[in-house]
C-alpha cells in the first residue's frame, strides 16, 4: 500500500509545483527588464504555433515545411478583416484562426495522401506558393511593403499594446495550446495519432481511420498556427510577407525539433531559439559589423550540435519533468486472468456458416502472382493453420484479407458480408483483428499499446481528447487492456513496448489484437522468438480462445505448435493452395513434403 | 513575493542610477541595420559609414563635448527582428534616436513602436510610405530621396531621348514595386506608354523568359528596377534576347558591383543616381558638392574604396542627428530622455537648407523626406565609369 | 509566342535544368545511400562558384580555408573517437600550418580551368568532412532529424560564405563568351558548355556506377544497406563517398552557372530547392529520374515565367502537388507491398 501513500503525496506536490509555476509565469514580465517582455511574447506565440507542429511532426510523424503559410493566413486574415473591413479585432483573431484551419483542410485534403519526403516537399511547395500570394495580392495584403493599418486590441478600455500586458494574451494562447496537446496525446484519439506515426498499417488494422485523423491533426496544427499568427500581427502591429516565408517555416520546425515530442516541447523549443538569438546578439561583440553573420554561423552550428547530441531534442529531459504516463488507475483488476472474463466478442456459436470466407483470392505485384486463387472458410471456434515455405504468399494473403492491400481478384467475406477492397479500418470495425510478422508495436507504453486495441469499441475523437473528456471510455479501455495483458501473461504495463524482448512483444501484440474484442483473429507467426515455456502458454491461450468461440487464422513456422493447436491446415506454395485438410493428413501429403524439403526428398 | 519584487526593482534602480551616472554624458543613437539576409549588401556600407561617423565625431570632441555612441544591431533583413531590435535599442540601450532601417518593410514595421515610444527615427529606405502621410509619421524621417524624385528624373530623360514606349522589369519586392508604382504615375504624365511590366524575385538566377517577353513587346526603352547582381542579370538577359533600345537602370544599382560585373556591356546604359556616386564630377555650383567630397575622402581613407549610396544615406542620418543634437543640447540635457527625444525630433523637423551627402534637406511638418530634384543626377555608363548627362 | 521564342525558352530552360539536374543527382545520391535529405545541397554550389572565383581573381581563398578547418575537425574527431589523445596536437598543428600557408602565400591567380578543378576538389573534401562530422554520428536517425541538421549546415555555410566573400557578387570568366546565332535563335556558348559538361558528367557517373567495383558497391549500399554490410561494404564509407561525389557535382554546377548568373553567398538555397523539386518529381530514387526531373523543372520554369512573371515561381511550385499525387497513385496502382 506504499503506492497509494506516495500517490497521496504526489498530487499535493504536483499541485504546489503547478501553482508556483503558474505564479512564476504570471510574474515573469515584471521580474525581468522591460525589453524581455517582448521576448516572452515571441516565445509564447511561437511556442503555441510550434506546439501544433509537435502534434504534426513529433506525434503524427507528418513533416510540414510550410507551416508559416498557415501562420501568415491567420495573421493577414485577422488584421485585414479588422483593419480594412472593420471587423471587431477580437473576433478577427478567431476568424483568422478559422481561415487558417479552412486552408489547412483544403490543402491537407490532397497532400496528406503523400507521406515522408513527398509530403515534406508538398508542404514546402505550398509554403512557397502562399508566400508569393501574400506578395502578389497587394490590394488586400499591402504587397511587399506589408500591411500597416493594424488596429489596437482593447478590452473595456484597456489597450493591449504594451508588451508586458500583451504577454498575458500570448500566455493564454500558449497555455491553452500546451494543455490541449497534453490532454490530446493521452486520449484515445491521441494514442491513435501516435500509433499511426509508428505504423500506419498497424494503426489502420486497429480500426484507426488514418486519413481522417491525419487531416484532423493537420487542421488542428493549422488552426494553432493561425491563432498564433493573428496574435503576432497584433503584437507587432505590422505584417509583411517576409515573416511568413520558407525561413519562418524552417524556424518553426527547428523549435519543434529542439523541443521534441512532448506537449511542452513547442514552448521550450521556442524559448531556446528566441533566447539563443538574443544571447548571441549580446554575447558576440558587433565589432567591425561582423556580429550579425557570426550569429548566423553560431545559430547553424548550435542547431547541428543539438541534433547530434540528442536527436529527440529535449524530449527525454521534459519527459523526466512531466511524465504524462497513463496509469493503470484505480479499479484495474491487475491480478485477474480469470477465464470467466469474456475477452472477445466472439460469440459462442460453433459450426454454422463460416465467419471468414475467402474465395479465389488473387494478388499480383507487377509480374509476380503473390497469391493465386486462394480459397478457404473459417468457422467460429476453429483454428485454421496457414502454412507454407518462405515466400509462399502467406503474409500477402493476410494483408489482403485484413484490407491493407486490395486484392486483384477474388472476394473476402466476413460473417457473410462482402468486405472485398474495404479499408483495413472498416474491416477491423467488423470484428477482424490481427498481429504482424515483424512486430508492429507503437512507440508508447505496453498499456497504451493494448488500449489502442480498444479503439474500435470506445468513442471519443480529437475534440473529446483536446478537452480532456471521455473519462469513462478511458477507464473502460484501461480495464480491458489490463485484462488482455493479464491473459497473455505480461505485467510490465509501463515499460516502453518496443524495448521488450521480441517474445514479449509478440504477446503484447496478441493482447492488443484481443483488446479489440475480435470475432476473427489473424496471427502472423505469433510464436517466433518465444521460448519453449512461452510457446506452451501461447498454445494454451489459443485453445482457450477457441473454446470461447473465436475464429483464428494462424500463420506459423513452428510445426509443433501448428500441429497441436490447428484444427485444419491450408498449405500454400508460390501463391497457390497446395493442400488442405486436418494436420495428420497434410503432414503425410507428398506434395507438401516436396515443397518443404525440395524435390529429392520426395 | 511582493518583497522580492521590491528588492529586485530596487536593485535594478540602483544599477540604473549607477550606470546612468557613468554614461549620462553619452548621446546614444541606436541603429538597426540589415547586416545579414538579402539586404546585407546594402547594410554593410551603412554600418561602415556609421562606425566611421561615430569615430570622426568623437575624435573631433564629440557633440558639444558629449561622447557619441552608436549601437548597431542586425535585423537580418527581417521586419519582425527589426521591431525587436528597435524595442531593445529604446528600452535596453536608452537610445535617444534610432536609425532604422535598411529596407522599406523593416522601416514600415518599426513605425508603430517608434510613434508609441516617442523616439525620433531616420530611415535609410526608399519607400514614400515610410514618411507619408506626415500626420501619421510624426517621429519618422528618412534620408534617401523618394522614388518619385529618381523616377521622374529618368522619365524626363526618356522624353529628352525621344522615347515613346517603355517596358519595366523589377523586383517583386518593396523596392521593385515602389519603382513601378512611381513609373505608372510619371510615365503617363510625360506622354510615355508602359507596354510591358515584368517582375522577378531577388533570388532568381534566370531571367531569360521575362527578358524575352519584354523584348517581344518592343519598347523604345527598358527600365530595370533592381539591385546588383540581379539587375546585371536582367540587363544581360535583355541584351542576350537581342534588345537594341535604350536601357535604364535604377539608383539601387550603384554599388561597386554593378560596373565591375557589367563591364563593356553596360555602355550606353542610363540611370539617375545620387550625387555621392559621381562625387568627382559634381559641378561646384551644387551647394552640397563639398559635403559629398568631404565624406568620400574620409571614407576612402579608412576603407580604401568609394562609398556606396547606402553608406551616404547612413552618413546623412548621422549628420542630421548631430546637427539636431547640437541645437537641442543648448537647452535640454540628454539625461532627460523623453524631453531630449522630443526636442531632437522638433530640431530635425526644423532643419532647413541643410547640406548633406544626398542633397539639400528641407524638412517641414509636412515633408519628412526633405530632398528635392537636385538629388537626382542623370548619368550614362561609358567604359566602366559614369558620365554626367547635361 | 513565336517558334523562335519557344526555342529560345527551351534552350534556356534546358540550361538551367541541367544545373538543377546536377544538384538533383547529388541529392538523390546522398538520399539513397544515407537517407539524408540535404537542404544544404545548394551551399555546395555557392562554395564551388565562390572558391573558383576566389582562386582565379586572387581574392581570399575562403573555400580552401573551409577545407582546412573541416579537415582539422575531421582528424580531431577521428583521433578522439579512438581515444588517441596524445596525437591531438598533430591535426591542430597541421591545420594551423596549412592555415598559415594559405595566408602567407601570395594571392592566387589561376586560369579558370585549374581554379575550377581545385574548387571542385576542395568542396568535395568539405562535403566528405561534413558527412563525417554531422551525419555519421547520428546515422540511422529519422529523416526529420537530418532535415534539421542540414538546415543548420545551410545556415552555417551561408554565414561562412558571407564571412569569407562578403555580400558582393562576382563573375567567373566564361570559357568562350558570346552567342551562337541559329536563325533568329541565340544560344550563348556558356549554355552549350553547361549542357555538354552535364552530359559528360552523366557519362562519367554511368561508368563509375556500372564499371567500377566501388561504384557497384555504392549502388548496392543504396539498394539494401543491411545486405551491403554483409558483403563487406561499410555504410559509413559509402556515405562518405556519396557526400564527396555529391558535393563535387554541386560544385561543378556552381562553376558552370557562375558565368551566367554571377556568384553570391546566398545563391545556394533557391538552386538547391529547385534541384530538390526535380529530384523528388523524378522519384528521389533513380538517377535518370533526377536528371529528367531537373530538366523538366528548368523548362517548366522558363515557360511559366514568360508573360506571367509575377506568378512564374508559384506555377512551378504549384504543379508539384499534382505531379506527386499522380506518382503516388501510379505506384499504388502498380502495387507495392507495404
Amino acid at each position: 500500500m506504499t503506492r497509494s501513500a506516495s500517490g497521496a503525496v504526489a498530487p499535493a506536490l504536483r499541485l504546489a509545483a503547478a501553482g508556483l509555476g503558474a505564479l512564476a509565469l504570471l510574474a515573469l514580465p515584471w521580474l525581468l527588464p522591460p525589453f524581455y517582455a517582448n521576448l516572452l511574447c515571441f516565445t509564447a506565440i511561437y511556442g503555441g504555433v510550434a506546439t501544433g507542429l509537435i502534434l504534426l511532426t513529433g506525434y503524427a510523424g507528418l513533416v510540414s515545411l510550410g507551416q508559416a503559410a498557415f501562420y501568415g493566413i491567420g495573421a493577414y486574415g485577422a488584421v485585414v478583416l479588422a483593419g480594412s473591413y472593420g471587423v471587431d479585432p477580437w473576433l478577427s483573431i478567431l476568424l483568422g484562426a478559422l481561415m487558417s484551419a479552412a486552408a489547412a483542410y483544403l490543402v491537407g485534403l490532397p497532400i496528406l495522401r503523400l507521406s515522408g519526403h513527398y509530403l515534406a516537399l508538398a508542404t514546402l511547395a505550398w509554403g512557397v506558393v502562399a508566400a508569393i500570394l501574400f506578395t502578389q495580392l497587394a490590394p488586400i495584403t499591402g504587397g511587399p511593403n506589408g500591411y500597416t493599418h493594424v488596429p489596437v486590441l482593447s478590452l473595456f478600455g484597456v489597450a493591449f499594446i504594451d508588451p508586458q500586458r500583451f504577454y498575458y494574451l500570448t500566455l493564454i494562447f500558449a497555455v491553452l495550446a500546451v494543455a490541449s496537446l497534453a490532454a490530446l496525446v493521452r486520449s484515445r484519439a491521441g494514442r491513435a495519432v501516435r500509433a499511426m506515426r509508428t505504423s500506419e498499417a498497424a494503426a489502420a488494422s486497429m480500426g484507426v481511420e488514418v486519413g481522417r485523423l491525419k487531416l484532423q491533426a493537420f487542421v488542428l496544427a493549422g488552426a494553432l498556427a493561425g491563432l498564433g499568427g493573428a496574435l503576432f500581427a497584433y503584437f507587432i502591429a505590422f505584417i509583411s510577407p517576409s515573416a511568413f516565408d520558407l525561413g519562418a517555416s524552417i524556424r518553426l520546425l527547428t523549435m519543434a525539433m529542439i523541443g521534441g515530442a512532448h506537449p511542452l516541447g513547442g514552448v521550450v523549443g521556442a524559448a531556446v531559439v528566441t533566447l539563443l538569438d538574443d544571447v548571441l546578439q549580446n554575447v558576440i561583440p558587433n565589432a567591425g559589423g561582423q556580429g550579425g553573420l557570426v550569429q548566423v554561423i553560431a545559430y547553424g552550428g548550435i542547431l547541428v550540435a543539438v541534433m547530434l547530441v540528442s536527436p529527440r531534442g529535449l524530449q527525454p529531459l521534459l519527459s523526466r519533468l512531466w511524465g504524462l504516463r497513463v496509469r493503470a488507475g484505480p479499479g484495474t483488476p491487475t491480478d485477474t486472468g480469470a477465464p470467466a472474463d469474456r475477452t472477445s466478442a466472439a460469440g459462442s456459436e460453433g459450426g454454422g456458416a463460416p465467419r471468414l470466407e475467402v474465395r479465389d483470392l488473387g494478388r499480383r505485384f507487377g509480374g509476380l502472382q503473390a497469391v493465386d486463387r486462394l480459397s478457404f472458410g473459417l468457422r467460429g471456434g476453429e483454428i485454421l493453420g496457414l502454412i507454407g515455405p518462405n515466400g509462399a504468399g502467406k503474409t500477402t494473403a493476410f494483408n489482403v484479407i485484413s484490407g491493407l492491400i486490395p486484392p486483384s481478384a477474388g472476394r473476402v467475406l466476413l460473417d457473410g458480408h462482402d468486405v472485398t477492397g474495404r479499408g483495413p479500418e472498416r474491416i477491423a470495425r467488423l470484428g477482424l483483428s490481427r498481429t504482424f510478422q515483424n512486430t508492429a508495436l507503437f512507440d508508447m507504453s505496453v498499456l497504451e499499446n493494448v488500449m489502442t486495441g480498444c479503439y474500435v469499441h470506445t468513442r471519443g475523437g480529437v475534440w473529446t481528447g483536446l478537452l480532456g473528456l471521455g473519462g469513462t471510455d478511458e477507464t473502460r479501455a484501461r480495464r480491458e487492456a489490463a485484462r488482455c495483458l493479464a491473459r497473455v501473461g505480461v505485467d510490465a504495463f509501463q515499460a516502453r513496448a518496443q524495448a521488450l524482448p521480441v517474445g514479449r512483444q509478440r504477446l503484447v501484440e496478441v493482447a492488443r489484437a484481443l483488446a479489440s474484442r475480435p470475432r476473427v483473429l489473424l496471427l502472423d507467426e505469433p510464436a517466433a522468438g518465444l521460448r519453449h515455456a512461452e510457446k506452451l502458454e501461447l498454445a494454451a491461450l489459443l485453445r482457450s480462445l477457441k473454446e470461447e468461440g473465436l475464429a483464428i487464422l494462424l500463420v506459423e513456422h513452428d510445426m509443433d505448435l501448428v500441429m497441436t493447436v490447428a484444427d485444419r491446415l491450408v498449405v500454400m506454395n508460390y501463391g497457390t493452395t497446395l493442400a488442405e485438410g486436418v494436420p495428420e493428413q497434410v503432414r503425410r501429403d507428398p506434395e507438401v513434403i516436396r515443397a518443404y524439403l525440395g524435390l529429392d526428398a520426395a | 513575493m511582493r518583497r522580492t519584487r521590491v528588492l529586485i526593482m530596487g536593485m535594478l534602480a540602483a544599477f540604473a542610477l549607477l550606470f546612468g551616472a557613468a554614461y549620462a554624458q553619452d548621446i546614444v543613437i541606436g541603429a538597426a541595420i540589415a547586416q545579414t539576409g538579402p539586404a546585407s549588401s546594402l547594410g554593410s556600407g551603412e554600418v561602415d559609414a556609421l562606425k566611421l561617423f561615430e569615430q570622426q565625431v568623437n575624435q573631433a570632441g564629440g557633440i558639444m563635448g558629449h561622447n557619441l555612441k552608436i549601437v548597431v544591431l542586425d535585423t537580418a533583413s527581417d521586419p519582425s527582428k527589426a521591431v525587436l531590435d528597435v524595442r531593445k535599442l529604446v528600452s535596453e540601450n536608452d537610445a535617444l534616436a534610432v536609425i532604422c532601417c535598411t529596407t522599406s518593410p523593416e522601416s514600415l514595421a518599426v513605425i508603430d513602436t517608434l510613434q508609441r515610444d516617442r523616439v525620433p527615427n531616420i530611415s535609410l529606405a526608399a519607400s514614400a510610405s515610410i514618411v507619408q502621410p506626415a500626420s501619421d509619421r510624426h517621429w519618422v524621417f528618412k534620408t534617401p530621396p523618394l522614388d518619385s524624385v529618381m523616377v521622374t528624373r529618368e522619365v524626363a530623360d526618356m522624353v529628352a531621348q525621344g522615347v515613346k514606349t517603355v517596358g519595366f522589369i523589377g523586383f517583386n519586392d518593396a523596392y521593385g514595386q515602389g519603382g513601378l508604382a512611381e513609373l505608372k504615375k510619371a510615365a503617363p504624365a510625360h506622354g510615355v506608354d508602359i507596354v510591358d511590366t515584368e517582375s522577378f524575385a531577388r533570388s532568381d538566377t534566370n531571367l531569360s523568359s521575362q527578358a524575352s517577353h519584354l523584348v517581344n513587346a518592343n519598347p523604345d526603352a527598358v527600365l530595370i528596377w533592381a539591385i546588383p547582381p540581379a539587375g546585371n542579370v536582367a540587363q544581360k538577359a535583355i541584351q542576350d534576347a537581342g534588345y537594341q533600345g535604350v536601357i535604364y537602370q535604377s539608383y539601387g544599382m550603384t554599388n561597386e558591383t554593378f560596373l565591375r560585373l557589367g563591364g563593356a556591356s553596360l555602355n550606353g546604359t542610363r540611370l539617375s543616381v545620387l550625387p555621392v556616386i559621381v562625387y568627382d564630377k559634381l559641378p561646384g555650383s551644387l551647394p552640397f558638392a563639398s559635403t559629398v567630397q568631404d565624406f568620400v575622402a574620409q571614407y576612402q581613407k579608412v576603407y580604401g574604396s568609394a562609398p556606396s549610396s547606402f553608406a551616404g544615406h547612413a552618413w546623412d542620418a548621422g549628420l542630421i542627428l548631430q546637427a539636431a543634437a547640437e541645437r537641442v543640447l543648448a537647452s535640454t540635457s540628454p539625461g532627460d530622455k523623453a524631453a531630449f527625444r522630443s526636442a531632437l525630433r522638433d530640431a530635425i523637423e526644423g532643419l532647413h537648407g541643410f547640406q548633406a551627402v544626398d542633397g539639400t534637406f528641407n524638412f517641414s511638418p509636412d515633408d519628412h523626406s526633405g530632398l528635392g530634384s537636385s538629388s537626382a543626377v542623370m548619368v550614362t555608363v561609358h567604359d566602366g565609369a559614369y558620365q554626367l548627362v547635361r | 509566342m513565336t517558334i523562335g521564342t519557344a526555342l529560345f525558352l527551351l534552350v534556356n530552360g534546358l540550361t538551367n535544368g541541367a544545373i538543377y539536374a546536377l544538384l538533383g543527382l547529388g541529392i538523390v545520391l546522398i538520399y539513397n545511400v544515407t537517407r539524408v535529405i540535404n537542404i544544404a545541397q545548394g551551399e555546395f554550389v555557392m562554395l564551388g562558384a565562390l572558391t573558383a572565383v576566389g582562386l582565379s581573381t586572387g581574392r581570399a581563398a575562403g573555400g580552401l580555408t573551409l577545407a582546412v578547418l573541416a579537415g582539422t575537425a575531421w582528424a580531431l574527431v577521428a583521433l578522439l573517437g579512438r581515444r588517441r589523445w596524445r596525437w591531438v596536437w598533430l591535426p591542430l598543428a597541421g591545420g594551423a600550418g596549412l592555415w598559415w600557408l594559405l595566408g602567407a602565400l601570395p594571392p592566387w591567380h589561376l586560369p579558370p580551368l585549374p581554379a575550377a578543378l581545385v574548387a571542385v576538389a576542395a568542396v568535395a573534401f568539405v562535403g566528405a568532412a561534413l558527412y563525417r562530422l554531422t551525419v555519421q554520428p547520428v546515422a540511422g536517425a529519422g529523416e526529420v532529424v537530418f532535415l534539421i541538421i542540414t538546415t543548420g549546415l545551410y545556415l552555417g555555410l551561408q554565414g561562412l560564405g558571407l564571412l569569407f566573400w562578403g555580400p558582393g557578387s562576382y563573375s567567373f570568366p566564361s570559357v568562350h563568351a558570346g552567342n551562337i546565332h541559329a536563325g533568329n535563335v541565340r544560344v550563348s556558348y556558356q549554355s552549350v558548355l553547361v549542357l555538354l559538361a552535364t552530359l559528360l558528367i552523366l557519362a562519367l557517373l554511368w561508368l563509375f556506377f556500372e564499371r567500377t567495383l566501388f561504384g557497384k558497391a555504392l549502388r548496392a549500399a543504396a539498394m539494401n544497406r543491411a545486405g551491403a554490410r554483409l558483403v563487406g561494404i561499410s555504410p559509413s564509407r559509402a556515405g562518405l563517398v556519396a557526400f564527396a561525389i555529391s558535393a563535387g557535382l554541386s560544385a561543378v554546377a556552381g562553376v558552370l552557372i557562375a558565368p551566367l548568373t554571377y556568384a553570391t553567398y546566398d545563391m545556394g538555397l533557391s538552386l538547391g530547392l529547385k534541384g530538390f523539386v526535380g529530384a523528388v518529381v523524378g522519384g528521389l530514387a533513380g538517377y535518370p529520374g533526377a536528371v529528367l526531373g531537373g530538366l523538366a523543372v528548368g523548362v517548366l520554369e522558363a515557360f511559366a515565367a514568360y508573360g506571367t512573371s509575377a506568378y512564374g515561381e508559384a506555377i512551378v511550385y504549384g504543379l508539384i502537388v499534382p505531379v506527386l499525387l499522380l506518382r503516388v497513385l501510379a505506384i499504388r496502382r502498380r502495387g507495392v507491398a507495404p
